[in-house]
This record gives structure tokens, C-alpha cells and sequence, in this order.
């Protein structure tokens, strides 16, 4: 796979209409919660009135992304991407496209578990699954939490989790500590050991966010370094 | 319905072909074990459970915080610490409570511990099975239960101090059912088990209380 190629313009679609549904739903919300409460009776109305066209959009961006390009999960084609399952490789081209939607669908399912509001790219997953491949990692080699270690660094350095276009964003170290959290709970999933038991992936979605969870304030603070990370991954994952 | 003072046995997990005293610290190995164990219990005694996975994901990370902290660097006795930890899984069990009884079978005997406390007789259980694989494996010593399994005087006293008194006493009281000398003192410091070896009034006090008082 050629890492400059542009990723399937579907996916590319997909994050648009993601963007603006988030977009909506979060103005929406901004609106409600932050909103001058004592207005004049006219004014009031308008705002109900913004609210609600701001659902009703939102929703149409549902039905329309959800009949088009098919954004909703589905649990039957969840699973870790194959260059995480080396038994599964075949050519990057072909693996591509669902291996940017497992992973999307992994950080989505983070972020929601662990209550973080952010918006993942699938754009950025795919091309970030494309560079991977294009590195050709000597897989075999290495050990699973140094694996773990390079997906994390890899996804928070290319800013797959953040805020929309258009959206006010919060500040900056705040945002980077969540997006931490979910890209170390979603990179632990990817590598997690299969096969010797039964949990479904969401389960083990769950777990992992957990396990996470109970070591989330040592991804804090400027002292994150590599060898950190790979022994927090070390814990996390003898202890999933 | 015969439940009797031979352990309700369950299979461990494979586990990756990890010792036990290894897979007992994974969260996917110690899931499927205890539903294991609710599964052939459930079968041994006709009592219908209910686990929530929350809790039981909660309580373990709880467990293996206290195991980290409470583990020394340098273990001179292997075989104590896995009673210790063993009877730590017990107490965070017993405070978090993840399985609860849905029906007892008609004719359940209250005089018997699994149907005096069947959840309580659960935990035990399923703690007494883990430390027994661990010997069995790291040690090839087959253990066997106290008849403290079968007294029910001694399931009140546990039940009743646990319950109202203090959930650390589990850690003791497990000590008791595995036949292993308990320390009542303090029982949830490894450390203090390790140094106040032989303090048997705390025994006396709680559980013989009622034994006394019959």
C-alpha cells in the first residue's frame, strides 16, 4: 500500500456526515446547556425552535449516512485489524478499508465507554493503517506491548481523535489527556492476546477500557516517555 | 442434593498455557472461572444465580490493586502469600457482591452452609478451587478444605462479622476454611500476618462467638 494514496472516498464521505451529525448534535447541546435561560418570550421560542431543526437535520444526517454508506456497527464484522493478526494478512489494499472501520469503531467504542466526547476520523484511520503497512514492522519480532506502544504513538501523533471543523474546542491539554486514554485503551484491544477465551469484542472493549482506567493517571503529566508507555501496555496487558 | 465437604470442583481455563498462579491475575481468566464455578454449583446444589460482569470486572481490578501493593519484592513464603491473596479475592468479593440468588430449590436446607449463605458458600468456594490449583501446580500439594466447611456455627460467625463487622475478617475467616492458622489482628496486611503469627484471641472472640453463646 502506497502511504500517499488517498484513502476510499467513502470513507472520506462518512467522516463528513459523522462531522456534521457531531457538529449538530454538540451545537445543539452547547445551545441548551449554555444558553441565556431568562430570555424574552420571542427569542426563547427561537431558540426552541434552533434546537429542534438542529435534531431534525441531525437525524435526517443519520437516516441518509445510515441508508448510503452504512455507518452504524456491526458487531458480526468487529474485529482486531489484521496487521495486529498476522495470520489474516493478505494484501494491504484489501484489508484497508475494514481495518480503518475496526479501528474507528475501536476508538469510538473507547471514547464512549470511558464517557469521553471526541470525534474519531475514520479518514485519518485508514491513512495511518496505510503508513503502518507501508513501514512494514517486523512483526514477529517484536514484542506485543512495544506493538501496542507504536499504535498509540501513531494514533495520537496523527490526531485521529479531536474536535470537528467548526466546533469549539476545548483546551488543548485537556483534550490531549482523553484522546491518550482512548488511544491506549483501543491500541491495547488491537494486540490482545485471542482465542483462549470466549468475550466478544465488545467485552473485551469493555475490559480493556477498565484495565485502562486503572492506571489512567499515569498517561498524565509531561513525563510520558516511550518506556513508560510500553510498561503501562506490559500491565495492561497480563492483567486483560 | 449432596453437597458435602469435597469442594464443588471446576476445570480452570487454559489461560494461554500460563500457570495458574499467573492466569489468576488476567481478568478474562478469572470471568470465566467464576462462571465455571456458578455453572457446577449451580448444577451440584438445584440454586438458580445471577452474576453482573460489572461488578465482577470492578472487584477484580480492586483485587489486583491490593495484590500489587501487598505483594513484597522479595517472597520467602510462596505458599503464604497465595492464602493471603486467595483470602483477599474473598473479601473484595464478599463487599462487591457480584452474584446474587434468583430461586433456591424447594427443598434447600438452611442447615447446610450452601443454603445457609449461598452466595457467601459461592466466593468460598471458588477461592478455596484457585488456591488449590495454584498448590497443586507450583507446589504438587493437593489441599483439602477444614471441616470449618461444614459447621454452620462457624458459616454464622463469618457471615455476621463480614456482613456488620468488618469484610476484612473474610481474609481470616478464609484462613480457617483452608485450615491455615488465621490472623485475626490485622488481617488485611500481608506484612502484619508475616510478624503476629500465633495471636489466636481475635479467633476466640469472633469465631467462637457463637459457639459460646450456645
Amino acid at each position: 500500500m502506497n502511504a500517499k494514496s488517498y484513502p476510499d472516498p467513502s470513507i472520506v464521505a462518512k467522516d463528513a456526515l459523522r462531522g456534521i451529525r457531531y457538529a449538530l448534535k454538540r451545537g445543539a447541546k452547547l445551545v441548551a446547556e449554555g444558553g441565556p435561560r431568562q430570555l424574552p418570550e420571542q427569542f426563547e421560542a427561537a431558540s426552541n425552535d434552533l434546537l429542534n431543526s438542529a435534531e431534525s437535520v441531525a437525524k435526517t444526517v443519520d437516516r441518509i449516512a445510515k441508508h448510503i454508506l452504512g455507518l452504524d456497527f456491526d458487531p458480526s464484522t468487529f474485529g482486531p485489524p489484521t496487521f495486529a493478526t498476522p495470520i489474516d494478512a493478505k494484501s494491504g489494499s484489501e484489508n484497508l478499508s475494514q481495518d480503518a472501520t475496526n479501528l474507528f469503531f475501536a476508538l469510538t467504542l473507547c471514547a464512549k465507554n470511558m464517557k469521553i466526547d471526541l470525534l474519531v476520523s475514520e479518514t485519518l484511520c485508514a491513512r495511518l493503517i496505510a503508513e503502518d503497512a507501508s513501514f512494514d514492522w517486523p512483526q514477529g519480532q517484536q514484542d506485543t506491548a512495544a506493538l501496542c506502544t507504536e499504535l498509540f504513538h501513531r494514533i495520537t501523533a496523527m490526531n485521529v481523535l479531536g474536535d470537528p471543523p467548526g466546533v469549539p474546542s476545548r483546551h488543548n491539554a485537556e483534550r490531549q489527556s482523553d484522546a491518550s486514554r482512548v488511544a491506549f485503551a483501543a491500541a491495547l484491544w488491537t494486540y490482545l492476546e485471542r482465542g483462549s477465551f470466549n468475550d466478544s469484542e465488545e467485552e473485551l472493549i469493555t475490559m480493556c477500557c477498565e484495565v485502562s482506567g486503572q492506571k489512567l493517571s499515569d498517561l498524565d503529566g509531561e513525563t510520558l516517555t516511550t518506556e513508560k508507555v510500553q510498561k503501562l501496555f506490559e500491565y495492561a496487558l497480563s492483567a486483560v | 442434593m449432596g453437597v458435602t465437604m469435597e469442594l464443588t470442583k471446576v476445570e480452570m481455563p487454559n489461560g494461554s498455557n500460563a500457570p495458574v498462579r499467573k492466569s489468576a491475575r488476567r481478568l478474562r481468566w478469572f470471568k470465566e472461572t467464576l462462571h465455571r464455578q456458578v455453572d457446577a454449583l449451580a448444577k451440584q446444589t438445584g440454586i438458580t444465580y445471577e452474576v453482573d460482569d460489572n461488578e465482577l470486572r470492578a472487584l477484580f481490578l480492586r483485587w489486583l490493586d491490593a495484590f500489587e501493593a501487598q505483594k513484597p519484592d522479595v517472597l520467602d513464603d510462596r505458599a503464604d502469600f497465595v492464602d493471603f491473596a486467595s483470602g483477599l479475592m474473598l473479601r473484595e468479593l464478599i463487599k462487591s457482591k457480584p452474584v446474587s440468588v434468583a430461586a433456591l430449590p424447594k427443598d434447600a436446607d438452611q442447615s447446610n452452609p450452601a443454603y445457609y449463605w449461598p452466595e457467601g458458600y459461592l466466593y468460598v468456594v471458588l477461592c478455596l478451587n484457585i488456591r488449590a490449583a495454584v498448590f497443586e501446580q507450583d507446589f504438587d500439594v493437593e489441599k483439602h478444605v477444614s471441616p470449618n466447611m461444614e459447621d454452620l456455627r462457624t458459616w454464622w460467625s463469618f457471615k455476621e462479622n463480614v456482613e456488620t463487622e468488618d469484610p476484612n475478617l473474610a481474609i481470616g475467616f478464609f484462613d480457617l476454611f483452608a485450615g491455615v492458622e488465621p490472623n485475626w489482628a490485622m488481617p488485611a496486611s500481608y506484612f502484619a500476618r508475616k510478624s503476629s503469627r500465633g495471636n489466636d484471641a481475635f479467633f476466640e472472640k469472633y469465631a467462637r462467638k457463637e459457639i459460646a453463646e450456645d
